[in-house]
Order: C-alpha cells, then structure tokens, then sequence
C-alpha cells in the first residue's frame, strides 16, 4: 500500500472533509489504501445516480450489489445513489462460496440490476450446478467484471462490463466504446507506453497523482477505451 | 432507548447511511460515561416495564402485519391483541421457528417468509444470512430508522470505541453493511476483506492507523494471521497492542486458538446472535454475553417444551424482537442452547447474560453417545499438522453408527496415514468414539463456507 491521504480532521463525523472510510484499490503495483472523504462519497453517489438511471434503475427497483468488503469505498457510493433513487439495494460477494445467496437473490426478486458479478460468481454458480447466464438472464441488466462479461456472453446474455478502474468504476454498454468517468473528481491520461493514469482532480481525501491503474489503453472524447487483458 | 418507531420522522439519511435524527441522537449522547445508554444499568424492575410497553406496541403492530404470525396465532387460537402482559405473553404466546419461516416463503412464494411488516417500498435493504444450511434467511432494513440491523452503537461503545477512532473491519457484505454501524458510533472503518489472505494488508492498516477496535477475528483470519507471524516475522504483541478490543465471533474459540491469542496479548471479545433479532455481547467482565433486553425479550427454555429453565442453567434461546418494526421474529426457537443469568453483571449491566453452549441441529449420536463440534476441537487441536483446529464434522442425519470427520492439515506431511491415525488417537481419547478422517489442506477447508467460519458440520 501507498500513503494517499490528505489531512482531514477526524472529529465531526458528518462534516464534509471528514473520512467517511479507507477501502482499497488495486493497481499496478498491487494495493493500494482508497480513503474516502463524506464529500468524497457524495460527490460518486452524484455520478453514480446518473450511472444508475442510465441502467434502467429508479424508484422501486430491486438492485443487487455483488462486491468484496474492500470495495466498499467504490461500491458504497451505489448504494447511496440507489436509495435516493428509491431502489432497495441487496448485495452478495464476489467470491465462489457466496453465489448461493446471488442465485437466490435473482429466483426470489424481480431484478433490475446485478451489479458487480465476478470471475468467482461464474466459477461458483457453475460449481454449484447453475448456468451462469441463466441465473442472471431474469435480472432486467447486468453489469459484469472481467472474464465473467465474455463467460456470460458466450452463454447468451450480453451483461454491461464492469471495471474497477484505480479508485473508479468504468461502465460500458455491450454496444457502447469505452466507458465514461467523472472528470470533475479525476483526470486520466495515457503516458508514452499507453499506461492509464490517474490523478485526483478535486479536494479528495486520496491526492493520488498520476497513479498506475495496471491498465493500459487511451483517452478519448473523455471516455477511457481500456485495451483487452 | 432504541426504539425504531421513535424516529421516523427522519427521512434523509447522512453520507454514512444513518438517519440524520438518528446520527444526531447517537452524537448527543458521547461524553465520558461508561455505558452508552442509561437503562444498559437499569433495574430489573425498569427493564421489565419497559419491555412489556415495547411488547405490548410490537404485538398491536405485527397484528395486522406479519402475515405469518397472524397464520401461526390463529392457529393456536391466540389473538396478539389480547395479550395483556409479559407473564400473560410468556403463558399464551405460541413459538415460531425458521422452518415455519421458510415453509411460509415456499408455500407462498413470498421471499421474506411472512414476517415483512412494512410495505417493500420502503426498504432501504435487503440483507441475507450465510445459507449454510438452506436458502438464506432474508433480513430487511429500513435506514432512514433507527438501527434496526443486527448490531447497535451501544456495543462499540461497550468495547471501548469512540468518536474518532479507527475501526479495523475484516469483514462480509452478508447482512446489510457492516461500515454503518461504525460511522454510527462516529468512528472511520478500514475495510478489507474477512479473508486468511488479506493479513498482510491488514497488517499495514494496523500499524499505520493504529486502529482500537478489530470486527472481527474469526478461525481462518487467525490462520492467516499464525501464517504471517510464522513466515515474516509479524510482531503480533505489538501489531495488537493498539486495540481496546478485537472482536471475535462465527464459532467457539478453541484452547489452542486461546492460546495464542493470549500470547499475542489480544483483548478478545467474543460477540454471538441474539436468535437473529440482535447480537449478544462480552464485555470487560468476560461473564457471559449481554443481551440488550429493550431490544429482544429474551427467553430461555427446556428444548421442545414452554417450561422455563432456572437461571444458570442452560436451555434453548427464545426470542421475541422489541425493537424492529420491519421483519420481528416473534418467540422465536433459535436452535441455540445458553446458559443464562439475569444475576447483574460486575461491569454493572443488568441485563441478562447469555452463554453460548452449541447449535441443538450439531449434535450427532454415535452408537448412543453425544458428539458436538466442541469435543472433537480440542481434540483436533492437539495434532500439530491440524493444530488450526479446523474440521467438520459428516452428519447426514443425527443417529450415526460411525463418526466421520473432514480434518484440515497444514503444510505437506510426509506420511498422511500418520497424521489421520494420531487425530483419530485424540478424537478417541477426548470423546470416545474413534473416528474415520479424511484429510484435507486448510486452504481448500475454508473454501467450504463463508469467510468468518467453517461449517463445523455437514451432510456430506
């Protein structure tokens, strides 16, 4: 992990500059600490309403969350985003052991979003019996990290692929090139080999400057196009 | 008092996800007393009057709610309405247990098993237990209310935690949001995952926040943790020396593993389920777990039967929930045996204590003799290739003719028979009955259940 923390006071739990929490962020050198600030929070839950609506979420929407507790810093601004849409927020592990209650979330609830699903949901549900497009082809939209979005795929559901981007979360259409991001809160850059680096633009509790996502790629129009791993 | 219908007027909920009545309510109440909330010292006589008003209001309220309490009273012939006091309560009320709750949910197709009292649209979240022996049980919540989820500031608060303060979570997204309840107590989560593997980051966070609370330790993140001591040279006294508490809880702490951590220096307080209506919880006193009774009426009785057990003595966990209005579990069988005691406490709390004994649905019976997953650790324990202590035991149904046991090992012995033959001389010794087992790597064992605990017992 690397030091990435401005100074924040830590008292006045709800004040704006406060740590709402650190979480963690991969990247190219592994890990690194993603502290959060209340205003950090609300500013991603701002764009993640808008993320959110685009997906076809609103008021009554069931949305099923799948996330590792580390990635709580990125995920939890859906939550709030969610909430103030009016939607019930549910939520499972990307991990194999946890598709069972994935599984049962996506029998028992007429979904309109399964957010996050993993390498691990498809190795799980495969492990435990399921098809893995099946499963999720009662959830109105899915959105699909990694080598699950080409697994879904091939099983004949097209999800929306999902990237923990750094401290961000890309979304992208099936249809759609490269992803949009919020550029009021971070500026990404390519260097001369194609790296994608990040940099915290506002008043962020993380003052990363330009950090290695591990990604590689190009900015354009202001959407990040990520090469294929 | 936690009371959830006191604050509904609330309807905006903070960055945190706390209810801003809510949040402003826990801020008024930090300053430098030693218990968050006054009656956590009340008199059993204030105790009682206060549950049997929060009784009588959550009976009013499921009436006409809860469609599976209205099936089950019917059906014993009891209106809610008609109940006039605690004892009348404790005389009259009929029980309900999780098959009823899961019959309900697969006879009607509804997902909340008849207990959800408030209309879907107001739910906030919907949360889920760990499922290891069926479809998860649901659990809804209502954020913009009072805590209604398992755990409340007044814990924390117990433990040692304060405003300020870094909290060290390891921790599941299982029900609902653990991070929550620690920006509800005014404190900064460190998050990362409840996994053996995420020690090393741990380790960063600890020595570098120097956090004072640890939710939570649990048997495969104490794995991790003897892994990292062992092979980096971790010095664990001084790695724990920052924390007032470390929180620990899934299962029963082994010898070994106490041991260990009495070694390390770590100030373990262990936490359990109030019958999934709350948490119970150690405090300094290290005598028993405190049940907050404004929370749930608690209620402990010989196992199948109404008759009450005398306090000390153990029986099966029965609650009723006081304080959430969204999903109450009414009596509620929990399948878990306690010891209990309503005697006060020496750290001052009067209400009552529970001590957890086992789950009555773990017991197997070998050729007539008792065997629960608490023999057979020490046992386990002893063998220093399964010195984790980590094992399940193979049930298939209750009555056995012989015992067979999944035993994790660490490292690549060199002669596998030999390992199985002295875990089998241990398991004999301490319980009587020599068993089969099958040897298995720590590493593939915990991939068998959730993150913070081994399912000590398993069909197959």
């Amino acid at each position: 992990m690397t030091a990435a923390l401005s100074k924040v006071p830590a008292l006045d739990p709800d004040a704006p500059e406060a740590l709402w929490a650190v979480g963690g962020a991969a990247v190219a050198d592994g890990f690194v600490e993603y502290p959060l600030s209340n205003r950090d929070v609300e500013a991603d839950a701002a764009w993640a309403e808008r993320q959110l609506a685009a997906l076809g979420v609103g008021k009554g929407s069931l949305v099923d969350f799948i996330h590792n507790y580390r990635e709580c810093g990125h995920f939890w601004p859906y939550y709030v985003a969610a909430y103030r849409l009016g939607a019930p927020a549910m939520n499972g592990m990307a991990t194999p052991w946890d598709v069972s209650r994935t599984e049962m979330y996506a029998r028992r609830f007429d979904l309109a979003l399964v957010m996050g699903v993993a390498a691990e949901t498809v190795e799980g549900l495969i492990s435990f019996g399921h098809e893995p497009s099946k499963v999720l082809d009662q959830a109105a939209c899915v959105a699909a990290r990694g080598t699950a979005v080409a697994s879904l795929a091939a099983g004949g559901r097209e999800p929306h692929a999902l990237t923990l981007f750094g401290p961000m979360i890309l979304i992208s259409a099936p249809d759609e090139t490269g992803a949009a991001y919020d550029a009021s809160q971070w500026t990404v850059e390519a260097d001369e080999a194609g790296r994608l680096l990040v940099s915290a633009k506002a008043d962020r509790a993380a003052r990363y400057d330009r950090l290695d996502t591990g990604f590689t790629g190009r900015v354009e129009d202001g959407r990040v196009h990520l090469d294929p791993r | 008092m936690l009371d959830a219908s006191r604050a509904a007027q609330g309807r905006a909920l903070n960055t945190s996800g706390n209810g801003l009545d809510y949040q402003a309510a826990n801020a008024s109440k930090w300053g430098d007393q030693p218990f968050l909330d006054g009656i956590e010292g009340a008199a059993r006589a204030e105790i009682e009057a206060v549950q049997e008003k929060m009784l009588l209001e959550q009976l009013a309220w499921i009436a006409t709610r809860s469609d599976l309490v209205r099936e089950i009273w019917a059906k014993a012939g009891v209106d809610p309405l008609s109940i006039t006091s605690l004892a009348d309560f404790k005389a009259r009320a009929p029980f309900m247990d999780k098959d009823e709750i899961r019959a309900f949910r697969d006879r009607t197709g509804d997902p909340f098993g008849g207990v959800l009292c408030v209309p879907r649209d107001e739910l906030t979240n919907i949360g889920s237990s760990s499922g290891t022996t069926g479809d998860s049980t649901i659990f809804a919540e209502r954020w913009e209310r009072g805590y209604e989820g398992p755990f409340t500031p007044r814990e924390y608060w117990m433990l040692g935690l304060r405003p300020g303060d870094y909290v060290l979570e390891m921790s599941t997204v299982m029900r609902g949001v653990g991070h929550r309840i620690s920006r509800a107590a005014g404190a900064i989560p460190l998050m990362l995952n409840h996994d053996p593997n995420e020690t090393e980051a741990a380790v960063e966070l600890i020595q570098k926040y120097r956090p004072t609370l640890f939710f939570h330790l649990s048997s495969p993140v104490i794995y991790g943790l003897e892994r990292l001591e062992r092979e980096k040279g971790v010095d664990m006294v001084d790695l724990f020396s920052s924390f007032r508490a470390c929180v620990y809880g899934g299962e029963p702490i082994g010898p070994r593993m106490q041991q260990t951590l009495d070694r390390w220096g770590v100030k373990v307080f262990q936490f359990s389920s109030l019958g999934d209506s709350g948490t119970i919880w150690e405090c300094d006193a290290h005598d028993g777990f405190h049940a907050w009774e404004d929370v749930g009426l608690v209620e402990v009785l010989k196992p199948g039967t109404d008759e009450p057990v005398p306090d000390g003595e153990g029986g099966e966990l029965v609650v009723t929930a006081l304080h959430n209005k969204t999903d109450p579990l009414i009596r509620y069988r929990s399948g878990d045996f306690v010891r209990h005691t309503r005697v006060p406490c020496a750290c001052g709390r009067t209400h009552v204590r529970l001590t957890p004994l086992g789950r009555l649905g773990d017991e197997v019976v070998v050729n007539g003799v008792s065997v629960l997953p608490r023999d057979v650790w020490t046992a386990v324990e002893q063998v220093e290739e399964s010195s984790a202590g980590l094992f399940q035991i193979i049930r298939p149904q209750r009555e056995l003719t012989e015992l067979k046991l999944r035993v994790g090992y660490e490292g690549q012995p060199a002669d596998m028979d030999d390992v199985a033959r002295r875990v089998a001389d241990e398991v004999e010794a301490r319980v009587g009955v020599r068993p089969t087992i099958e040897l298995t790597p720590n590493s593939e064992l915990i991939k068998l259940g959730p993150p913070h605990k081994i399912p000590r017992v398993s069909k197959v």
